[in-house]
């Protein structure tokens, strides 16, 4: 084998090596993509379910028909909230909201957050 | 429109501390009526269930007093759906991290319905229960437990299940699964019906008939009634050995 075949060997190994690293990584991310997919319809799923409430809750009931949002317009937005931090409004009591009912019982003075 | 709200909780026979923690709010709105009523099973079994429990119940309770009324000027369930779905992942994560800082045990279930005028939301994780009694009784959330998942896979009968020593294993709860995926859900409020969420110490040793013919929303109309029927199944309960904490609050809208 003379030296020019072997060079000419070597350069098609290496570009199939990286064709190969090229067409995996490819394929990782998109699955990678698909996963995370997966995982927001399922946490939005029961908006998708709102119809089927079990309580023989007729189907023009539910507040807002998953034909207006469909579950692909939802996902993004199931994401972005999740960082949110619990509180974010301002800790104000508002004069036209009058609480009637307050029963809160609790079983320790502990605080985690 | 009228919202008529109760709660009772007790420690039980067996427990040396009641791990469950309510809630129940009711208020008036310039835009209509709101409510929430709650339940959360801090879990049997691991140390500080009160803890968990008393967390999320305090974040809930936090959220209806401060941001709900400003929530309520620009209202979407779907919004309201998510923003419960956001604060029970984040509290999800809190109290694992606690966990893990601290090196104890903690969980809870939750287990509510949030309601506007007459519509409503239920939110649920775990396996405290919500009823609705109207002309029957019907379960509307289902269990996130080891054997009602079996069940639905076809891999177990409810008889097998009763009998099963996994029938109180958790598929998913606060605190202790990386991974939550609450059960939301949407509705129309039946106007005289009675709701009721109870911790699972409420519902293992009596029927679902009893339930219905103590709680039914023809003979249960007032605070008072729920209040002193609810009273009425607790001992019940407790005279049956009930081991488990006991709590059970009720919901009722009329319009």
């Amino acid at each position: 084998m003379t030296k020019y075949e072997i060079m000419v060997i070597a350069a098609a190994a290496a570009a199939f090596v990286i064709i190969n690293i090229i067409m995996w990584s490819i394929i990782a991310t998109k699955e990678k993509r698909a996963r995370r997919r997966n995982m927001q319809q399922e946490s939005t799923a029961p908006y998708q379910e709102a119809p089927r409430f079990p309580a023989s809750v007729p189907e023009n009931s539910v507040p807002e028909p998953p034909a207006k949002q469909p579950a692909q317009q939802s996902a993004p937005a199931a994401v972005s909230r999740q960082s949110q931090p619990v509180q974010q409004k301002p800790r104000v009591k508002r004069s036209d909201f009058v609480i009637l009912d307050d029963i809160v019982i609790v079983h320790t003075d502990e605080r985690i957050i | 429109m009228k919202y008529i709200v109760a709660a009772e909780t007790d420690i039980g026979i067996t427990k040396k501390v009641n791990q469950d923690s309510i809630c129940v709010k009711n208020a008036e709105t310039k835009h209509g009526k709101t409510a929430l009523v709650m339940v959360c099973d801090g879990m049997g079994g691991l140390s500080k269930g009160e803890l968990a429990s008393a967390e999320v119940v305090r974040s809930f309770s936090d959220w209806f007093d401060y941001e709900l009324a400003y929530e309520l000027e620009k209202w979407s369930w779907r919004d309201a759906g998510q923003s419960v779905l956001s604060r029970l992942r984040s509290l999800n994560s809190c109290i694992i991290d606690y966990g893990r800082r601290t090196g104890v045990k903690l969980g809870t279930t939750v287990t509510g319905i949030l309601a506007v005028n007459n519509q409503m939301m239920t939110f649920h994780v775990g396996d405290s229960r919500i009823y609705k009694l109207s002309y029957q009784i019907k379960q509307l959330t289902e269990d996130h437990t080891f054997v009602h998942r079996e069940i639905k896979n076809g891999n177990m009968t409810s008889e097998q299940a009763e009998k099963d020593p996994r029938r109180s294993a958790l598929t998913q709860c606060i605190g202790v699964t990386g991974e939550v995926t609450p059960e939301i859900r949407f509705g129309t409020i039946e106007s005289g019906a009675n709701y009721m969420v109870c911790s699972d110490g409420f519902r293992h040793v009596i029927t679902d008939k009893e339930i219905f013919d103590a709680l039914s929303p023809k003979r249960i109309t007032t605070k008072s009634s729920m209040q002193a029927k609810l009273r009425e199944l607790i001992e019940t309960i407790k005279s049956r050995k009930e081991p488990d904490n006991i709590s059970a609050v009720m919901f009722r809208a009329e319009y």
